[in-house]
């Protein structure tokens, strides 16, 4: 997390970029339930226009390595740490990576509890995943 | 966000029962933030898809979903039309609302429900209620509307 705090009264921002949205859905709602306000991004562009919005800018992204569009996890970082240096980005570079980051930020999160284990929001990723590759 | 979100009564929440989510199928990321934070402050779960292979994915995933509200006009192998006749066939229990600046006069081929854009919260919100009912009440719809196919 940044080190500056969101200013007070506001709830703490998140932005979670992952092209595959039976991922981002899974680790953007388990994050929702810890108490944060998750905006979602599918691409680079996409997380791009977010970051660069005043009035959404996030605290803290965690994105997939492998993003899709213009750029991709490293250059989303790269952008963030040269127009945004305030905002950390953690990227996550398979979905295990992914649902630990999002356990940890639990951790440290509003609720300061997780909902559940992140190892059930792995599992249901890989359900749905698996469920995706029979049709 | 969250001062105007409606409360369920006490003794659902403590029922434990999970939302069904509602699917918002937008490519403009800041509609469809905007309107899935209308959507959030109602008390609907909401799971955001940025076009309709992304929508068609989470329909497919075994994910229970109450609703589908779509764009039409978005890039990709579907547009929001398209997508709404196909759920419509797929998924014939699902209530589909179709949102765009060029609502066709026969909307009601593809969906059950239309909004022409500019909308406002009170809009979306109003007629996913007229729809599937206040946000708790998708509780009694745990199997999801796409759930047979």
């Amino acid at each position: 997390m940044a080190d500056e705090e969101p200013p007070a009264g506001r709830e703490q921002r998140l932005l979670v970029a992952d092209s595959d949205v039976l991922v981002r859905h899974a680790i953007a709602d388990y994050l929702r339930r810890c108490g944060y306000t998750v905006i979602e991004a599918a691409s680079y562009e996409e997380a791009r226009a977010v970051l660069g919005s005043s009035h959404m800018t996030p605290d803290l992204v965690l994105s997939d390595v492998e993003l899709s569009g213009d750029g991709n996890g490293f250059a989303l970082r790269s952008l963030a740490a040269r127009e945004w240096p305030d905002v950390e980005v953690i990227l996550a570079g398979n979905v295990e990576t992914a649902a630990r980051a999002a356990g940890d930020l639990c951790e440290r999160g509003p609720q300061l509890a997780r909902p559940h284990d992140p190892q059930l929001v792995l599992e249901r990723i890989r359900r749905a995943l698996a469920t995706r590759l029979r049709r | 966000m969250g001062s105007g979100r409606h409360r369920p009564p006490a003794a659902v929440v403590d029922s434990g029962a999970e939302l069904v989510p509602v699917l918002l199928v937008e490519d403009e990321v800041f509609i469809r933030l905007a309107n899935a934070d209308w959507l959030r402050d109602a008390g609907y779960a909401v799971i955001e898809a940025a076009g309709a292979d992304e929508a068609l994915d989470i329909l497919r995933s075994g994910q229970p979903l109450a609703l589908m509200a779509t764009d039409i006009n978005m890039p990709g192998s579907l547009d929001g039309l398209q997508l709404a006749a196909q759920v419509r066939s797929t998924w014939p229990a699902m209530p589909v609302v179709l949102l765009s600046a060029h609502v066709p006069a026969d909307f009601s081929r593809h969906a059950h429900a239309a909004l022409s854009k500019p909308f406002g919260p009170s809009q979306l919100v109003g007629v996913v209620e007229d729809l599937i009912g206040e946000p708790w009440q998708t509780k009694n719809h745990l199997r999801g509307a796409n759930s047979a196919c």
